[in-house]
């Protein structure tokens, strides 16, 4: 897939068929999600209304770890196999990740208060989660102290591959530590979701909505990526001329 | 029809958490066209240096 994208003109090709694609599904999905999630789902037996911001908090729980993930696998990419593209992906996703790591905080934090009585606990899966959040802010200020692009690439790369370890502890520290306030997994279940189907519906279209809002935007990060640097390299032409 | 606009306990939260979001969405849709622009312009202006 790299290999194939990493020709400029292909990604180009497929950026902008993509891009069109990601962001009218994303419009169509969350108008749809936010249709059934405020309107038209009822309110959960426990926790009222407040069950509302499950569909705006777990979407953005979701991407802040999928796009951890996919950085590090683009920055492993890169490493290894020296593909700028995957480099240029891999930035690209940085600044999305870390906006969607950020309202997972921030929305858990407001769902928290009529919920548990508090805005913060230090329970496992909150802690992991500011983890996860300070890591693509460490990745992005690391690229950013280092002048030289190719150490500042490798560096990051380096850094969101040892920041993967962190993963498992978001996704199992409900399974890992016992006392926690946060509940446990209620749709990646052995056996089932454990949601009714009116609240399922909502939550699985602002996730879809969401990825696909996601994917949109760093698509069209890449493609000003590319063009940066490419401005960057005729600068640099253009001053060794001089 | 069951929602957040009838009359309920704690829908500040709710709509403070929708708002929120919808501020941070917002924001990076803002901070990714400004900085596709910026990039636009860089490089025209490049190109145009090189062409001269």
């Amino acid at each position: 897939m790299f290999s194939y994208l990493a020709n400029p003109k292909r990604f180009e090709a497929f950026a902008r068929i993509a891009i069109p694609v990601c962001g009218g599904l994303a419009l169509i999905l969350i108008a749809a999600g936010l249709w059934y999630g405020l309107f038209n789902s009822p309110p959960d037996r426990f926790q009222g209304d407040t069950i509302r911001i499950m569909y705006v908090h777990v979407p953005a729980a979701w991407l802040g770890l999928a796009i951890y993930f996919a950085l590090a696998i683009a920055s492993f990419i890169f490493f290894i196999w020296r593909h700028n593209l995957a480099d240029v992906a891999a930035v690209s996703m940085a600044p999305v990740g870390a906006v969607f790591a950020a309202l997972c905080l921030v929305s858990g934090s407001i769902w928290g208060k009529p919920t548990w009585g508090t805005w913060w606990v230090w329970d496992a899966r909150l802690t992991s989660m500011l983890i996860q959040f300070l890591l693509f802010l460490g990745y992005m200020a690391l690229r950013a102290a280092i002048e030289d692009d190719k150490l500042a690439a490798r560096s990051g790369a380096i850094l969101a591959m040892v920041g993967l370890i962190n993963l498992p502890v978001v996704r199992f520290s409900v399974e890992w530590w016992d006392g926690m306030l946060h509940q446990g997994a209620t749709v990646f279940r052995m056996d089932g979701p454990s949601i009714h189907g009116s609240q399922l519906l909502p939550l699985l279209l602002m996730a879809a909505g969401f990825t696909f809002m996601a994917g949109w935007m760093v698509l069209y990060r890449m493609r000003t990526a590319i063009m940066a640097r490419k401005a960057a390299n005729l600068q640099k032409l253009r001053e060794a001329k001089a | 029809m069951s929602g957040v606009i009838e009359p309920g306990a704690y829908m500040e939260f709710v709509w403070s958490a929708y708002g929120l979001t919808a501020l941070g969405v917002a924001g990076l849709f803002i901070f990714i066209l400004a900085e596709r622009a910026g990039a636009k312009k860089k490089l025209a202006r490049e190109e145009d240096e090189a062409g001269q």
